[in-house]
């Protein structure tokens, strides 16, 4: 790939020129196609990828001057240059505003195109080498599957290295999509417990009735359903590690028992009134402020205490957008090669969008996003528009959404999710509320909540 | 401005035409010295033919200024 030829195309309706360009360009080391008009070039387009096209201004059914526009929108990252027999300032002038790399006149100078050609080549090998850094960078910046080169994450990758030979316990604070599970997995990778088992547990994932169950076994016919005895995820984790993402949402019973749990080693199954040891590290992540939920009322501080014990707080990629080329490069690595497709980078204003963009979904937004347009993307590189085009698959499909997008899970926290955006919303979704939830960004117990607190239930 | 009259756009359509006609030459000889080795005997040939289309060339703009 690193030595494929760079591709001209050359439109004219004068085969004469088409083959003085053609000899012309592949003596200057490119791949040539030609087109004797602009009719049906929009279909070829995805197919040919040029790099640079040289496109003749006056021809009879298309005009250079249209064909530059739907360049420009279809492969923004292709240049273009109009050639004429009749070049006025003027003209050249509006080329240029249309976004014509430059605008030459007939006959050719082979010299100024040689030169134009080769701003072409070193534009592409520019970018070349630039994800080929970023991709290396990216890997030397990697900790356990995080990517970070900013001061923040390289803090985050120390304090882990030191804490998880010694954590017994952890809570994670972070947005939605910082990583927090993979917070998790790196500790236990890096403790003691790394050969046991680590057991991953959703707490907003599950209705309240099962908690106790699931957490600590039952024994069997403690509930209808119960047929067989079942060994709880603290039993399964025994001299492992638990993570219990997303705690906030455990109901305050059941913060009792997970209290003397990780207390005291006990666990009860369901039914049953014997004891049983186990030996857990509790690896807890939140993406809500637990001290304002401890004032609320709906969190146990005791138990609030005992997590805190260790706090890690994740910083959203807001604020350290100086990560993003390196997770750009890494995605793009990683999903161009799942399809299967020689992705090189993504274009400058490509970039730009991904530099500026609010990420409220933080990481986890990121690495969707650059997917869905790896899946979309026609050319080498990511355009303007795939971006924007994968972009508003995310965030803009609900345009009544306020721009810092729900993700912190408390009421208070979220003060502009009031009822009327969730009412809206479940209606967008036809009062579906799993998938009202997932366009809110907060989980459907959240939703509930708030559902409960709006008085829309 | 009024229209063109028919004669003047037979004339500006024509010296359009003579044009391209005068590229194409003009592009090839281009391409054949950039081809023939610097000792070639034919490059000289080819030099007068680029000229002469050039000097084709520049006469052009003199029939269209002429035009009323």
């Amino acid at each position: 790939m690193a030595d494929r030829r760079p591709v001209l195309l050359v439109v004219d309706d004068e085969p004469a020129i088409l083959g003085i360009v053609r000899r012309f360009a592949e003596s200057e080391d490119f791949d040539v196609a030609t087109h004797a008009g602009g009719r049906d070039l929009v279909a070829e387009l995805p197919a040919l990828k040029p790099d640079v096209a040289l496109v003749d201004r006056n021809m009879p059914e298309v005009g250079g001057l249209d064909i530059l526009r739907t360049i420009r929108e279809i492969d923004p990252a292709c240049q273009v240059i109009l050639m004429t027999g009749e070049a006025t300032v003027d003209s050249a002038v509006e080329a240029v505003k249309l976004g014509a790399l430059d605008y030459l006149s007939k006959p050719l100078d082979f010299d100024r195109l040689r030169e134009l050609l080769s701003t072409v080549r070193h534009g592409i090998e520019r970018r070349r080498r630039l994800l080929a850094a970023d991709t290396e960078l990216a890997s030397r910046f990697e900790f356990y599957g995080m990517i970070g080169r900013s001061p923040a994450m390289q803090e985050l990758f120390d304090l882990i290295r030191r804490l998880a030979p010694h954590a017994r316990t952890a809570l994670l604070t972070g947005e939605t999509g910082t990583g927090k599970e993979l917070v998790a997995r790196a500790m236990h990778r890096l403790g003691p417990r790394r050969d046991r088992r680590l057991v991953v547990f959703n707490c907003s994932a599950i209705v309240d009735t099962l908690f106790e169950s699931e957490l600590f076994g039952h024994t069997r016919g403690a509930f209808t359903g119960a047929v067989d005895s079942k060994a709880g995820l603290f039993e399964t984790a025994d001299r492992g590690t638990l993570f219990l993402d997303e705690v906030g949402e455990l109901p305050l019973a059941v913060q009792a028992k997970l209290l003397r749990a990780i207390e005291y080693g006990e666990v009860q199954r369901v039914g049953s009134s014997e004891a049983r040891r186990v030996d857990v590290r509790t690896i807890a992540a939140t993406n809500r402020r637990l001290s304002d939920e401890v004032s609320a009322g709906r969190f146990r501080q005791d138990l609030y205490y005992r997590l805190n014990v260790v706090d890690i707080g994740l910083r959203p990629l807001r604020e350290r957008r100086e990560d993003i080329p390196y997770l750009t490069a890494a995605f793009v690595k990683e999903f161009g090669e799942r399809f299967g497709k020689s992705l090189t980078g993504v274009s400058p204003g490509a970039e730009r969008l991904l530099h500026n963009a609010p990420w409220p979904g933080n990481i986890r937004e990121l690495r969707n996003m650059i997917e869905r347009a790896c899946m979309l993307s026609e050319g080498r590189m990511l355009s303007e528009r795939e971006v924007l085009h994968a972009l508003g698959g995310a965030t803009q499909r609900g345009p009544t959404l306020p721009q810092p997008a729900a993700q912190a899970d408390s009421l208070d926290a979220q003060p502009q999710l009031d009822g009327r955006t969730v009412e809206r919303v479940l209606q967008q979704v036809g009062g579906n509320r799993s998938a009202a939830a997932r366009r809110l960004g907060i989980s459907r117990r959240a939703l509930y909540r708030r559902l409960d607190a709006f008085g829309l239930r | 401005m009024t229209e063109p009259s028919a004669s003047n756009r037979v004339t500006h359509d024509l010296v359009h035409e003579f044009k391209n006609h005068l590229a194409v030459i003009v592009g090839f000889c281009d391409l054949l010295l950039r081809e023939l080795p610097d000792t070639d005997p034919r490059r000289e040939d080819v030099l007068q033919m680029q000229k002469a289309g050039r000097d084709a060339l520049a006469l052009l703009p003199r029939l269209t200024t002429r035009m009323p």
